[in-house]
């Protein structure tokens, strides 16, 4: 049977600086997100949820599921560097697989939607890769949201997003940052699915947050 | 008194069954809330039905489970009319969900399709223009923003909705379409669905940015069908046509509707209102038998 996918995917960056709080937070929050979507039925029938954990290299933490098929959320943990090149291809490689498997199954899925979560400075070259993720020939080119904060740089997350970018500024602890994060990871994809549900266009709209609590908004140059 | 007491008994079996469930079973319930909080709000269905020479018609706009769920009102229309003895006009609206008040323009759409049909036929000969009509409904819908919503100022983008007309003549075996916008007509013959008008080119995701009155009036579509005796034309929005681009639902609306069987009004109620999972939109059906 085919259905109406909206697709969301988690990127979070690993690296050792995210060790402690950070990825604690991550990791308390990310049930309630998970909870919070598949309980709400308007939302649950019709977005998609994926998992992606970068450092030295990127892993597919938990495939792009529906909400109620997934019975354990995975833990981040904190390991070597951070390599966006890395994540950027494997995002690219996941969406492309992820978006034909929709289709081979009757889906008619929308443009991916990335929250693209980084503390600090890329180690690596990273700008094909992320070219080839955002490139207008590659259909399914996703629209990324980009959250900084500890040692991340206003100007590398401005590059990386197509949506929107924020930073944090520092009025809340880096706890409170990720919690705040999630929050607004929930509450987009929540909106998100309600706007497209109640269009009878069936247009899908990606509704993201003007203002986050701690955060700085950075102008982005729409592609 | 005996017999209506008789008829009072609660029968299990005369039980009206939920709608049918096609695939996995939505997570949304089919629950109603309260009233939507929105000028001319629009009843939550309307049905519709006619049996005219030559011609059977069964219609049915219903509001989508997430509109109830979130307690909005359905902004798809529909209307159909006869012209004479021998054509019927048709017509199914879906009014932008990104506009607050598009209900509205669908509903002026199809009111002003009906208004306007002297205006598709060109004059002193045997022709039509259904520029020049689709002109008028825009004017329609601009003279509409211009009047006012409850003494409020409306912009013509407010009220922006797609139309799908059909002028079928049971005559001539012939049905004439035109529209602007994603609303969709297909042919069902002997249990097969073939779209009227040409397939878009279908992209790697979906979209449905669509061309919308009133502005988009140089994008009229206009195609003709020749008809059989037994066939069946459907015009409806894109809360039907997108579960159709199922299999299991466009070949069990076939079995319902194919072969000539003309369902009672209770009974095509039933039927448009089945259940598919992410398929929430409001949902609009005209379906024309020929007869």
């Amino acid at each position: 049977m085919s259905e109406q996918v909206l697709p969301f995917y988690l990127v979070c960056d690993e690296s050792y600086s995210m060790d402690g709080a950070p990825l604690q937070a991550i990791n308390q929050e990310l049930p309630t997100i998970y909870d919070e979507i598949a309980s709400n039925p308007v939302v649950a029938d019709k977005a998609r949820l994926g998992i992606i954990g970068f450092s030295t290299g990127a892993e597919i933490l938990l495939p792009l599921a529906d909400l109620n098929d997934v019975q354990s959320i995975p833990q981040l943990s904190a390991r070597g560097m951070t390599n966006y090149g890395a994540a950027f291809s494997l995002l690219r490689d996941t969406i492309e697989m992820d978006i034909k498997k929709l289709r081979q199954a009757g889906h008619s899925p929308y443009r991916p939607t990335v929250f693209f979560l980084t503390d600090g400075h890329p180690t690596d070259e990273w700008n094909d890769d992320y070219q080839r993720l955002v490139d207008p020939g590659f259909g399914p080119h996703p629209s990324i949201l980009a959250f900084g904060f500890g040692e991340a740089q206003a100007s590398i997350l401005t590059q990386i997003a197509t949506f929107r970018a924020f930073i944090a500024n520092g009025d809340v602890s880096p706890t409170q940052a990720l919690r705040e994060f999630a929050k607004q990871l929930l509450n987009s994809v929540v909106k998100s699915a309600v706007a497209s549900s109640s269009s009878p266009a069936g247009e899908a709209r990606l509704v993201v947050p003007e203002q986050v609590t701690g955060y700085t908004v950075l102008p982005v140059d729409l592609v | 008194m005996e017999q209506l007491q008789e008829g009072l008994t609660a029968e299990p079996e005369l039980t009206i069954p939920e709608p049918l469930v096609i695939g996995r079973r939505p997570m949304v319930r089919p629950a109603l809330t309260g009233l939507p909080d929105v000028d001319l709000r629009r009843p939550d269905s309307e049905l519709d039905g006619a049996d005219l020479p030559g011609l059977a018609v069964r219609a049915a706009s219903i509001r989508g489970e997430a509109h109830r769920h979130l307690g909005l009102t359905r902004q798809d229309a529909m209307g159909f009319w006869q012209i004479d003895g021998t054509r019927l006009l048709a017509c199914v609206a879906d009014g932008l969900g990104s506009k607050a008040l598009s209900h509205i323009g669908a509903a002026e759409a199809c009111v002003s399709a009906r208004n306007n049909i002297e205006d598709l036929f060109a004059p002193g000969t045997s022709g039509i223009q259904p520029e020049v009509f689709f002109e008028d409904i825009a004017d329609d819908l601009m003279k509409c923003a211009g009047s006012k919503v409850n003494g409020r100022p409306v912009s013509p983008e407010d009220l922006s909705t797609t139309l799908v007309v059909a002028l079928i003549d049971s005559e001539k075996l012939q049905a004439t379409l035109m529209r602007v916008g994603d609303s969709e007509a297909m042919l069902l013959r002997e249990e097969t669905w073939t779209p009227c008008f040409p397939k878009k080119f279908e992209e790697s995701i979906s979209s449905s940015r669509t061309h919308a009155l009133p502005h988009d009036t140089g994008q009229v579509e206009i195609t003709v069908v020749d008809l059989r005796r037994g066939d069946m034309l459907l015009l409806c929005t894109d809360g039907l046509a997108r579960p159709m681009g199922s299999e299991l639902v466009s070949a069990q609306l076939g079995a319902w509707w194919g072969r000539s069987l003309v369902p009672a009004l209770p009974t095509f109620l039933w039927q448009v209102s089945f259940r598919a999972k992410s398929h929430d939109d409001d949902r609009t059906a005209i379906c024309v038998w020929t007869v």
